[in-house]
C-alpha cells in the first residue's frame, strides 16, 4: 500500500518535472532581466502603488532576496505603502507561480487570480497609507 | 561574454533552486495523495466549503505562523480543491507566502523594522482574507 502510494507520487512527480524545470528556467530568464536593482525603479518611476504592484507581480524568486534592497530604498525615502504593495504582489505571483498555476488550475483561475492579486496588493498599499504613510 | 556569464548564472541558479524544490515538491505530491486517499471528504466539506467564511480568515492567520516552503502549496491546494474546497480557500493556501511565516516575518522585521513588519503582516492577513472572499464570489 505504502509502496503503491510512493510509486504513484513518483510517477506524478516525474509528470510534473518538465513543468517544474520550465518554471525554474522562466524564473531564471526573468531574473536575468529583472534583478533586485530593478526595484529602484519603484521609487524613481513615480507610478505609485500600481507601479509597485506591477513590478512585484513580475519579479521572480524568494522575497528574502529583495529585503536588503528594500531596506536601502527605505533609508533613501521609499514610502511604506509602496513597499507593502510590492511585497504583497511579489509574494503572491512571479513567473514560477504563473507556470504552476496554469498547469494545476487552468486559465480561468489564473486570470481571475491575477486580477485579485492586483486588487489586494493595491489595497495593502492603501491600508498602509492610512496606518503608516512614511 | 556577458551573455555566457548570464547563462551560466541562470543554469547555476536553476540547479540550486531545483535541488531544494524537487524533493519538497515530491513530498508535497505525496501529501496530496495522502489527502486524496485518507482525508474524509465530509470533514473537508464542513471545514472548507460549508464554513468558508470562517475557514478563509482562520487559514490566513494560521499561515502567518506556520513555515511552508515556497510552491509546495500547489499540489496540496489542488488536492483539497478536488475534494471540495472552494476557490477562496485555494487562494488563501496559495497566498501563504504573502502573509509569511514566523521566520520570514522576523527576517523582514530585522531589515525593515518591527513597526513596519507588524503593520505589513496585519495588512497581509486582512487583504489575503478579502482576496479569498473575492475569489469565492467571483468564481
Amino acid at each position: 500500500m505504502i509502496e503503491t502510494l510512493l510509486l504513484e507520487s513518483l510517477t506524478e512527480f516525474v509528470r510534473f518535472l518538465p513543468i517544474l524545470i520550465g518554471a525554474l528556467l522562466l524564473s531564471q530568464v526573468v531574473r536575468m532581466f529583472l534583478d533586485e536593482e530593478y526595484l529602484r525603479g519603484i521609487r524613481s518611476g513615480g507610478s505609485g502603488l500600481a507601479g509597485a504592484t506591477a513590478v512585484g507581480i513580475a519579479m521572480p524568486g524568494p522575497i528574502m532576496g529583495y529585503l536588503p534592497v528594500l531596506k536601502q530604498l527605505k533609508e533613501k525615502g521609499l514610502k511604506n505603502p509602496l513597499a507593502v504593495s510590492f511585497l504583497t504582489a511579489q509574494a503572491l505571483m512571479g513567473p514560477f507561480r504563473v507556470v504552476l498555476e496554469l498547469s494545476f488550475f487552468g486559465w480561468v483561475f489564473f486570470l481571475v487570480h491575477i486580477v485579485v492579486i492586483a486588487v489586494v496588493s493595491l489595497l495593502g498599499g492603501v491600508l498602509m497609507r492610512v496606518i503608516q504613510p512614511k | 561574454m556577458k551573455n555566457s556569464v548570464g547563462t551560466y548564472a541562470a543554469f547555476k541558479g536553476l540547479l540550486r533552486e531545483g535541488a531544494i524544490l524537487f524533493p519538497l515538491f515530491y513530498l508535497a505530491i505525496l501529501a496530496s495523495r495522502l489527502i486524496q486517499q485518507y482525508a474524509d471528504p465530509g470533514v473537508l466539506q464542513t471545514l472548507f466549503q460549508d464554513n468558508w467564511l470562517i475557514a478563509i480568515p482562520a487559514l490566513a492567520v494560521i499561515l502567518s505562523i506556520i513555515p511552508l516552503p515556497r510552491y509546495i502549496d500547489y499540489p496540496i491546494a489542488a488536492a483539497l480543491f478536488g475534494l471540495g474546497a472552494g476557490y477562496g480557500v485555494v487562494f488563501v493556501l496559495l497566498s501563504g507566502e504573502a502573509v509569511g511565516d514566523l521566520i520570514r516575518n522576523i527576517t523582514e522585521a530585522k531589515f525593515l523594522g518591527w513597526r513596519f513588519a507588524k503593520a505589513r503582516i496585519l495588512i497581509s492577513i486582512v487583504v489575503v482574507t478579502l482576496g479569498g472572499f473575492l475569489m469565492e464570489v467571483l468564481l
